[in-house]
């Protein structure tokens, strides 16, 4: 299994390069919360073939008929970088690598639609790696993963994606409140429902808005079972401070089922204030469903 | 002019079904018992499809259920046997969100035609071609695609295309929403939407509050009117014209169905429609509505005018007061089910399939015993009234909105 580090901010890059993980997972177009400008994106990938660390690429954006262009020339220069994988959502993305031949870079990360075994199997069927859905409760993942063992990626710490948008939320309600500023790529807000203390990070950018969950996800306990049978594993940094996702990634380079408890009551101690949680591992997503 | 384009509408059960047929739409969209994201509307059992279907087939219109939840592992029990019966009792289509799904449907239920749903969020002409490789019949596009994008992606694909063209808006994009999840623990991709994009925020820049405290932060979207781009995506040669609202009422489908029903006759038999007639239409429109409405992203992009802040305020224009169970001709008296309360010697006007707006005075009331009445109260009551002309179940009454 490899470890990989999603990485948003060039300063997580310098201080994980000796962490001993496997790969960056890191983007510029098309991708929603990896991106770089173009220019750091070449130094980022330039670092990785130095460092020897593979190289992911983010390609997570809904793509309108206008970008086709873009990203038929983006995916040309993946192909030049020689990228390891591209993790891609819309199935332009797919269409495009056919054309060029490589839909055996492609691993399908479908976030809130990939949550069974029929679409699992569809993809893998297509030689197309998968990136797991986040909202599947650990009952549910474990039969996934042992169906399909080593053919599986899956997010174990970080924040999930609550909402995409191609909506500007954020310019749109500065301009409704007649603010005057820009709020374009900031990464500082967060939206409290006027009734719940969750603090949601939101952003926004060309890609429109995105939500991000209140809470910080960690599998600690049940790495040490499940990662055997995983093919990459992920640790994102978006909206998680830099010693937190340091100290995530030095964790899971060494998490037996001996220390994870110690590990995570640690992590949990020096973290207490940053919404750690095991998502919805235990959490049944649905109350409502199938109404007679 | 002859470009064969379909209207399809919504409808929460039997009834509304075959209302929307009535009404002209030349296909209706509904949801079984299970697999179909609108879990809080009635939905249908197998015996109400069946009636469905004949009831669409003496009107060459077609039936389409929605099998699009986002599926877990735990719902997928019984699907087989679920596409085999649709498929036995004469269903169209389905439409679905779920690729290996579709790739189960062709298997077991191959006369289906599978239609991708919106939640695949479907915006470009390469997601389409690849869908059509994959087996697709149809695909409805993302809401967020302008009309000079579905221009281009007709221009490029060969699959046939379904559009929104009105009904309520996902303020993100569909299917890559879980606030619900989170904020309520109800699966909006499982049917059990809560609605939170459309509740109120407080915004922060690190710790300091940001918003206006009297008018907070919220994604709420107006809902969509693409009345004025009909008469470009008839000729664009669009498969099926969609309208959103299987929670919506009898009165809202029958009203929305029949004014794109005109609008579309009206291009196919004149091919365009004069400034005049979209105005009509739109004030046709409006008198169902009961949230704003604008054209979405067909322009080409949603600012803030296109969302609600606080409390939107109503734009219906008109109250559905009454609907018509039966007539009788001899007598000229019609049995009507009061929707609303209205009064004897109101203003009233009468509106059906083959009727346009007729405006009368409401005459004497009768109750089922024969008493005169001066008003109607009860929502669902009956009543006898003369009519002023010939009218057929189905035809529906209302009255201007008095604020």
């Amino acid at each position: 299994m490899e470890l990989l580090a999603g990485i948003s901010k060039l300063d997580h890059l310098q201080r994980i390069q000796h962490s001993g993980i496997d790969g960056i997972v890191f983007g510029s177009f098309f991708s929603l919360k990896n991106a770089f400008p173009v220019d750091i994106f070449l130094k980022i990938a330039e670092f990785c073939d130095r460092a020897h660390l593979k190289k992911y690429v983010v390609l997570d954006s809904i793509v309108s008929e206008e970008e086709k262009g873009d990203l038929y020339n983006y995916f040309d220069l993946l192909l030049r970088l020689r990228v390891d994988g591209i993790y891609f959502h819309d199935l332009a993305v797919y269409d495009v690598a056919r054309s060029f031949g490589r839909t055996d870079l492609l691993i399908y990360d479908g976030q809130t639609m990939m949550t069974n075994s029929l679409d699992i199997a569809f993809f893998l069927d297509q030689d197309i790696d998968v990136v797991l859905g986040r909202e599947l409760t650990l009952e549910e993942l474990i039969p996934m993963i042992a169906k399909n063992p080593g053919r599986l990626d899956m997010q174990i710490f970080g924040r999930y994606r609550l909402s995409y948008s191609k909506r500007n939320f954020l310019s749109n309600y500065f301009k409704e409140i007649g603010k005057d500023s820009d709020p374009k790529g900031k990464t500082s807000f967060t939206l409290r429902e006027e009734t719940r203390d969750y603090y949601l990070p939101v952003i926004e950018n060309e890609y429109g808005t995105q939500i991000y969950t209140d809470f910080i996800f960690e599998m600690y306990r049940e790495y040490p079972v499940l990662a055997p049978h995983l093919k990459r594993a992920i640790i994102d940094d978006a909206f998680v401070p830099a010693s937190l996702f340091v100290k995530a990634i030095h964790d899971y380079r060494r998490i037996t089922e001996e220390n994870t408890e110690f590990l995570r009551e640690s992590l949990y101690r020096e973290f207490p204030n940053e919404g750690l949680s095991s998502g919805y591992f235990y959490e049944k997503g649905s109350t409502v469903k199938n109404v007679e | 002019m002859s470009n064969k384009i379909e209207l399809l509408a919504p409808a929460k059960d039997l009834a509304k079904a075959k209302i929307a047929i009535m009404y002209g739409a030349d296909a209706v969209y509904v949801g079984g018992k299970r697999f179909s994201l609108r879990s809080r509307a009635s939905n249908f059992t197998t015996e109400d499809l069946k009636d469905l279907l004949a009831f669409a087939k003496a009107y060459h219109a077609k039936v389409y259920v929605t099998v699009n939840i986002v599926f877990h592992d735990e719902d997928i029990y019984g699907v087989r046997e679920y596409l085999e019966e649709l498929q036995d009792i004469g269903v169209d289509g389905i439409i679905v969100s779920s690729l290996g799904l579709m790739t189960l449907c062709r298997s077991i239920a191959p006369k289906l035609e599978c239609h991708i749903s919106t939640q695949l969020s479907s915006a470009n002409s390469g997601a389409v071609e690849t869908l059509a490789s994959f087996g697709a019949d149809r695909v409805v596009l993302a809401r967020e695609a302008s009309i000079y994008e579905i221009r281009d992606i007709k221009a490029k694909t060969k699959i046939p295309l379904e559009v929104f063209i009105h009904g309520g808006m996902c303020s993100n994009y569909s299917g890559r929403c879980v606030l619900s999840n989170r904020m309520t623990g109800r699966d909006a991709n499982r049917g059990g939407c809560a609605h939170s994009c459309r509740w109120n925020y407080h915004l922060y820049d690190g710790g300091a509050m940001i918003s206006d405290p009297g008018r907070l932060f919220s994604m709420s979207s107006k809902d969509l009117r693409a009345s004025a781009y009909i008469e470009e995506l008839v000729h664009l040669g669009i498969a099926s014209l969609k309208i959103e609202g299987r929670m919506k009422s009898e009165y809202y489908v029958a009203q929305v169905v029949k004014t794109y029903r005109r609008m579309i006759d009206t291009v196919l038999e004149n091919g365009h429609l004069t400034p005049e007639e979209l105005d009509y239409y739109d004030q046709e429109l409006m008198k169902a509505e009961n949230r704003e409405a604008d054209d979405g992203f067909f322009s080409g992009s949603c600012d803030n005018t296109k969302h609600f802040y606080g409390v939107g305020s109503p734009s219906v224009t008109h109250d559905y007061v009454g609907f018509v169970r039966n007539y009788d001709p001899i007598r000229n008296l019609a049995l009507i089910e009061v929707k609303n309360p209205f009064a004897a010697g109101e203003e009233l006007e009468l509106f059906g399939p083959v009727i346009d707006n007729y405006v009368f005075e409401s005459p004497l009331l009768f109750d089922t015993d024969w008493k005169s009445i001066p008003r109607a109260n009860k929502p669902s009551d009956f009543i006898y009234m003369r009519m002023p002309l010939p009218v057929r179940r189905g035809d529906m009454i209302r009255r201007a909105h008095r604020p």
